[in-house]
């Protein structure tokens, strides 16, 4: 196998590679000078901007390497953004980047391995490449450039949080203890281990003294996620730029689902119908809907578009309405219950209700 | 159980094990290992006496001797500190377990109806289902299972290889849910090359994935479309309202596919037609229902799934049974007769007081006896009375 994967200029594509962290450790930057030196001033803004574009796009842009310079600031802005998010200290944000950094490295790693032509063989190289560096053993058919098969144990290592029914173990043609997958859908299961590896020792346990001379970074991250936290609702305003939908007035089960969304992790098939009904039955767009499931670890553009429109009725069925209370309750998806939720029977109605106490309210205090 | 026959029953078990070949687990000393003995509790209130570990293969063949448990039991787990409480025993790893028992694979009033021999047959052949799930589509070798009679209305599998040791435990339940076919869906088998729904929406025949459940649902298909054809018209429609939930114009054009003889041909090659939508609907709830039943096997989901889990000792007895838990080779499991060949002790004649009516078949001889009754009956059909709490010596 050639050598390229330990060229800086790729390795830094993917950081989370043991041959990474060993080329971190070997270049001989110590964390006082990662953190403090003027020299690594470009490492630690990138560092923080990995954060800051998890926060606000779910993904991490992958630059266009032009020099061994900025291979290795690109290189060291990876352990200094664990520093930085492990300094924060915020459960929700460390899923979202490392599903982030695992997104990002997804679709490069798709790019990468669908090459064709020339170069075809390097394309394969990245598969075997990532099968080893996860312990997944893997082989491509007989004649095939498309489709691999790996032992089972292997799959089910990394596939148990994958709801889609696609992926269930029974739903795949195992033979003799193999199950075959197209490359796709192998660069997929590969995201699922870039996750566990990145999310595995997060947060790090880094001492206080360090967090208090990175806190010019953490607090402009801390700034960010609190916008983010506050901007209208759950990022679905809508394209004229006003909320014409109120997210304040939602009921807790559904902002719970949507919260759960938003932060990437994964949720149920029964919550996520009651979400997807109760959004469209207040008039949001199909579009809006598929956006808010973009987070979602296992997120599929097509399936999820099928399953909105399905519930939306467009396949010649009824529109769903969103379950009631009493439903929400038998499938565990009741949670976090209020004084609101004791008036009302479907959460439309704590919707409808909320909504008018709170133009009353609003009304008064112009009045007053 | 009254303590006369207790002490009976114990003096029996003891001799088994004086001379029993015991089949000790692979890595031993590195499991916990629980008993339940024949103590003054038993067997109104079994205790078990769990967290015990032993470092020899002597240590714990002296244990059995002594103590004559009437339940021996070892982890399916092996541990760093195996007789530590459970929060610190520091899992390693665990052979995957499976338990098929009659509980499971025959409704609450079959269970009633059957004897207990009809039980064993149908749990036999549930087992010889599973069977073929390891060795075909997971690809274990045979030598790498150990199938067991349970020693009373079932079988279990342990698998021990270094592969699934580390599996945890929902990947586990996956396992479980691929031989009881749970979420079976036979779109996702439909072959596409080139993205998953991209196919969907071309011209040429679908095919399914010709392997695992794919094969089965083919053949589910191809049968449950000859089944049809050669049904009478009317029954033919009812049979597919009820598992397809069709409608009567849609089960009549799947009547009439079967009773097309190109369109079969093409089928049992494995090229499915493109049908619409509503039909392929109701073909699939359909093929899927069928197989699920005939192929599908009832395992005891929470055995497998439990990484912690005790299983019964293999060549140990099961004391509601006197019964051997006999270790099973695959070539002979079609021959075994539990009722004959997990029978251990002998026929010298023992004169025993019926305290309720029973009956058993054990090796060949049916025994019938009635509350009451004082009979001798030769020394295994006695111990299996007393243990199953019929009769008193």
């Amino acid at each position: 196998m050639t050598d390229w994967h330990a060229e800086p200029a790729h390795l830094c594509l993917y950081p989370f590679l043991l041959a990474a962290s060993k080329r971190v450790e070997e270049s001989g930057v110590t964390l006082e000078n990662l953190i403090s030196s003027a020299v690594f001033e470009r490492a630690r803004l990138r560092g923080k901007s990995r954060i800051t574009e998890a926060i606000k796009e779910g993904t991490i842009r992958k630059p266009v390497i032009i020099s061994d310079t900025q291979a290795e600031m690109e290189l060291l802005s990876y352990p200094f953004a664990r520093i930085l998010v492990s300094c924060i200290r915020d459960e929700r944000l460390v899923r979202r980047y490392a599903l982030s950094e695992a997104k990002a490295a997804h679709e490069k790693l798709l790019e990468e391995s669908s090459r064709r032509g020339s170069s075809a063989s390097a394309s394969a190289n990245i598969i075997y490449r990532m099968s080893e560096e996860f312990g997944i053993r893997m082989d491509f058919l007989a004649g095939e450039r498309e489709q691999v098969q790996v032992p089972f144990v292997d799959y089910l290592r990394f596939t148990t949080n994958l709801r889609d029914k696609r992926w269930k173990l029974v739903n795949r043609g195992l033979g003799k203890g193999k199950l075959k997958l197209r490359k796709a859908e192998f660069v997929r299961i590969v995201q699922e281990a870039i996750y566990e590896r990145i999310k595995k020792d997060l947060p790090l346990d880094v001492p206080e003294d360090i967090c208090k001379a990175i806190s010019r970074y953490t607090e402009d991250i801390k700034h960010e996620l609190e916008e983010m936290r506050n901007a209208a609702g759950y990022g679905f305003e809508l394209d004229s730029g006003a909320v014409v939908k109120d997210p304040s007035c939602f009921p807790p089960c559904i902002s719970y689902v949507l919260s759960n969304l938003k932060e990437g992790v994964n949720v149920p098939h029964g919550a996520r119908f009651a979400v997807t009904a109760f959004l469209l039955n207040i008039g949001l767009s199909k579009e809006e809907i598929i956006g808010i499931y973009r987070n979602s670890p296992d997120f599929d553009e097509e399936r999820t578009r099928y399953q909105v429109e399905h519930i939306a009725g467009d396949k010649g069925g009824v529109q769903y309405t969103a379950p009631s209370c009493d439903t929400m309750r038998t499938y565990g998806n009741c949670v976090e219950t209020d004084e609101i939720c004791e008036k009302v029977s479907h959460p439309l109605n704590y919707y409808k209700y909320k909504l008018k106490l709170k133009q009353k309210q609003e009304q008064k205090q112009k009045t007053e | 159980m009254n303590e006369k026959t207790k002490l009976f029953v114990r003096r029996k078990f003891e001799e088994y094990y004086r001379y029993a070949r015991i089949s000790i687990p692979k890595d031993f000393w590195m499991r916990e290992w629980g008993f339940v003995f024949l103590d003054h509790y038993f067997p109104e209130k079994l205790v078990m006496r769990r967290h015990k570990s032993f470092a020899t293969e002597k240590e714990l063949a002296n244990y059995l001797r002594e103590n004559a448990p009437a339940h021996a039991y070892h982890s399916a787990a092996i541990y760093k500190y195996p007789a530590a409480e459970m929060a610190n025993k520091g899992w390693l790893g665990a052979d995957l377990i499976f338990d098929l028992d009659a509980d499971h694979i025959v409704s609450e009033t079959e269970l009633e109806q059957y004897s207990y021999e009809d039980l064993l047959v149908q749990v036999k052949k549930e087992t010889e289902k599973l069977i073929d799930f390891m060795l075909n589509d997971f690809g274990f070798q045979e030598k790498d299972m150990e199938l067991v009679f349970s020693g009373s209305r079932g079988y279990h599998i342990h698998i021990g290889t270094k592969e699934v040791r580390g599996l945890g435990s929902r990947e586990r339940r996956e396992i479980v849910d691929y031989v009881m076919g749970t979420g079976l869906d036979m779109k996702s088998f439909i072959d596409m090359q080139e993205g998953h729904s991209g196919k969907m929406r071309g011209r040429e025949d679908l095919r399914l994935v010709p392997e695992g459940w794919g094969k089965r649902l083919l053949k589910g298909l191809i049968d449950l479309l000859h089944e049809i054809a050669e049904m009478e018209e009317k029954k033919a429609m009812e049979k597919l309202k009820q598992v397809g939930e069709l409608k009567d114009k849609n089960a009549r054009s799947i009547i009439k596919i079967a009773k097309d003889d190109t369109v079969m041909e093409r089928i049992e090659k494995g090229q499915i037609p493109r049908f619409g939508k509503q039909i392929w609907e109701g073909i699939t709830k359909a093929v899927t229902k069928t197989v699920r039943v005939k192929s599908a096997d009832r395992v005891d989901e929470p055995v497998t799934s439990d990484i912690k889990r005790l299983i019964r000792l293999p060549n140990s007895l099961h004391g509601k049974s006197s019964l051997a838990v006999k270790p099973l080779r695959i070539e002979t499991f079609k021959a075994f007769n539990p009722l004959d060949d997990a029978v251990v002790f002998g026929d010298s004649p023992v004169e025993i007081t019926v305290s309720r009516n029973s009956s058993i078949k054990l090796k060949g001889e049916t025994y019938k006896v009635e509350q009451g009754e004082v009979v001798s009956v030769p020394e295994h059909v006695a111990v299996y009375f007393m243990c199953r709490g019929v009769a008193e010596i």
